[in-house]
């Protein structure tokens, strides 16, 4: 059984999958800056943003994640030139989706540099306040989903 | 374009056993009278034609399923603008080559499950109400369908706005070699008379989309409305758009046995079975969502009786909408979510 956190010390977890050569570069840099970040984002390292099936942030959300980071390079710096466009298309379609099943406030899409430390550490601190506020994802207690 | 008159549904029935006779088709897949029902057919002797009743308002599955990966040889089909537009689609993803396909389609003004009933004369104002009064129902889809006229096709039949008989339209007009057809011209009063109905059929839809909205909206009753799903997989299955050979369900990640199932229990304790229902059914919602043509198959087949419809009608537009896109319509267009423009949807993040 899972207990359902009290909202004062919810802890949301956050599944993050960074680009491989902005977004996770960027996660780095924040690390060896050593900028503060609430540990609540598990990291998945994906070669493209547009890697993202869009199926992965249903799957995470279904099996109880309170929310999903999609990050990547800046649109026209993707280093596959124009994989960033696709994931922006498809997330916005999902989102759409999610509008209607009340879940789209938990899917964030970011770009994030490699240069960017500093706002990864913030891009994480302010999606985890988010979350917070909004309290756990609904799913997480319900089994028979 | 050549624009003809046909008088009646033999005329047509005309233009196909040409096209059967002359040897431009090898065959015609169009709804023909058997001794137990209307069945669609696939035809390749012409003295069938005189059976075929190519105009009957039945639908009981979307026929573009059917043509998927079609071979080499030339057929003619006759399909509803709801089929038709699944075969557009279905071109644009490189799943039908459409240049071996002669679509035939005519005005649809609404269809009837043939459990329900069988008639073969198309539907009109008049014969609706028949229908009413017999309490024969018209399908949902049909109700709230907003394109009942034919897309980009090989040859369009328009019903709509004509006194009697039917106006054929085509571009490729040597598929009426050998016909003597009186020319014609496309009713002056069709378009109104189009956006009146459609316009009516809009206002049906927002209605339900509305309804569904409030069934939907919190986490709670979105369980309660997918509750009964088995994962039958009939609504995949009977889905022109949902198109892929492997599908991930079928894949050892999403049809799991008993040892994966354990696997998967132990991340809330418990494990609902058949598992994944909800993530199954939001997987084809964003797979399907960009192209489907709501023809609603997939409602037609669910054991379970989810009302599935209703929520194509609510996201596809939605969908759609974003990127001003209606599927099916053309055969030749970027898709939704293989195209981009490089300033577009700054809002998303």
């Amino acid at each position: 059984m899972i207990e359902m956190d009290d909202k004062s010390d919810f802890e949301p977890k956050i599944i993050g999958f960074l680009c491989n050569w902005c977004s996770y570069a960027g996660a780095d840099l924040a690390g060896v800056s050593r900028f503060q970040y609430p540990a609540n984002v598990r990291v998945i390292r994906v070669m493209c943003s547009s890697r993202i099936d869009p199926q992965f942030v249903l799957k995470a959300l279904t099996e109880g994640a309170d929310g999903v980071l999609i990050a990547g390079c800046h649109p026209g710096d993707c280093h596959y030139i124009e994989g960033n466009y696709r994931t922006r298309r498809r997330i916005a379609a999902l989102d759409k989706i999610l509008e209607k099943y009340g879940l789209s406030d938990r899917v964030f899409l970011e770009w994030v540099s490699a240069s960017e430390g500093k706002r990864f550490a913030e891009v994480v601190t302010d999606i985890t306040n988010k979350l917070k506020e909004l309290g756990p994802n609904p799913h997480k207690a319900r089994w028979e989903i | 374009m050549g624009t003809y008159i046909l008088e009646n549904e033999e005329a047509l029935k005309k233009v196909l056993e040409n096209m059967l006779r002359k040897g431009m088709v090898e065959g015609v897949m169009v709804q023909t009278a058997g001794e137990s029902g209307v069945f669609t057919s696939i035809i390749t002797d012409p003295d069938f034609i005189s059976k075929t009743a190519p105009l009957a308002p039945l639908f009981s599955n979307n026929n573009a399923v059917f043509l998927q990966n079609n071979g080499t040889r030339n057929i003619a089909v006759v399909v509803k603008p709801c089929e038709a537009r699944a075969i557009n689609e279905l071109k644009k993803l490189n799943q039908i080559n459409t240049d071996k396909l002669v679509v035939i389609c005519a005005d649809c003004q609404g269809t009837i499950n043939p459990r329900d009933g069988l008639i073969t004369e198309p539907l009109t104002e008049a014969k609706k109400k028949e229908l009413e009064k017999d309490s024969i129902p018209i399908r949902k889809a049909c109700t709230v369908c907003e394109h009942f006229t034919p897309p980009e096709v090989d040859i369009s039949i328009m019903a709509i706005g004509t006194t009697g008989g039917y106006i054929l339209a085509t571009d490729r007009e040597e598929l009426l070699d050998g016909l003597e057809l009186k020319a014609g011209e496309i009713p002056s009063g069709r378009n109104a008379e189009v956006e009146k109905i459609r316009k009516e059929n809009l206002e049906k839809k927002e209605k339900m989309v509305e309804e569904l909205d409030k069934k939907l909206g919190s986490p709670d009753t979105l369980v309660e409305f997918f509750k009964d799903c088995i994962r039958c997989d009939n609504c995949r299955d009977m889905c022109p758009i949902c198109y892929c050979k492997q599908c991930y369900f079928e894949t050892p990640l999403g049809d799991l046995r008993t040892d994966e199932m354990l696997h998967q229990a132990a991340t809330k304790g418990i494990l609902r079975i058949p598992p994944d229902i909800l993530f199954y059914q939001l997987t084809r919602n964003i797979h399907v969502a960009a192209g489907c043509v709501e023809c609603g198959a997939c409602e037609e087949v669910c054991p379970r009786d989810i009302p599935l419809l209703d929520v194509w009608k609510s996201i596809t537009g939605n969908v759609q909408g974003l990127f001003e896109y209606v599927s099916g319509m053309k055969r030749d267009e970027p898709l939704p979510l293989v195209g981009f423009k490089e300033s577009e949807l700054e809002e998303v993040k």
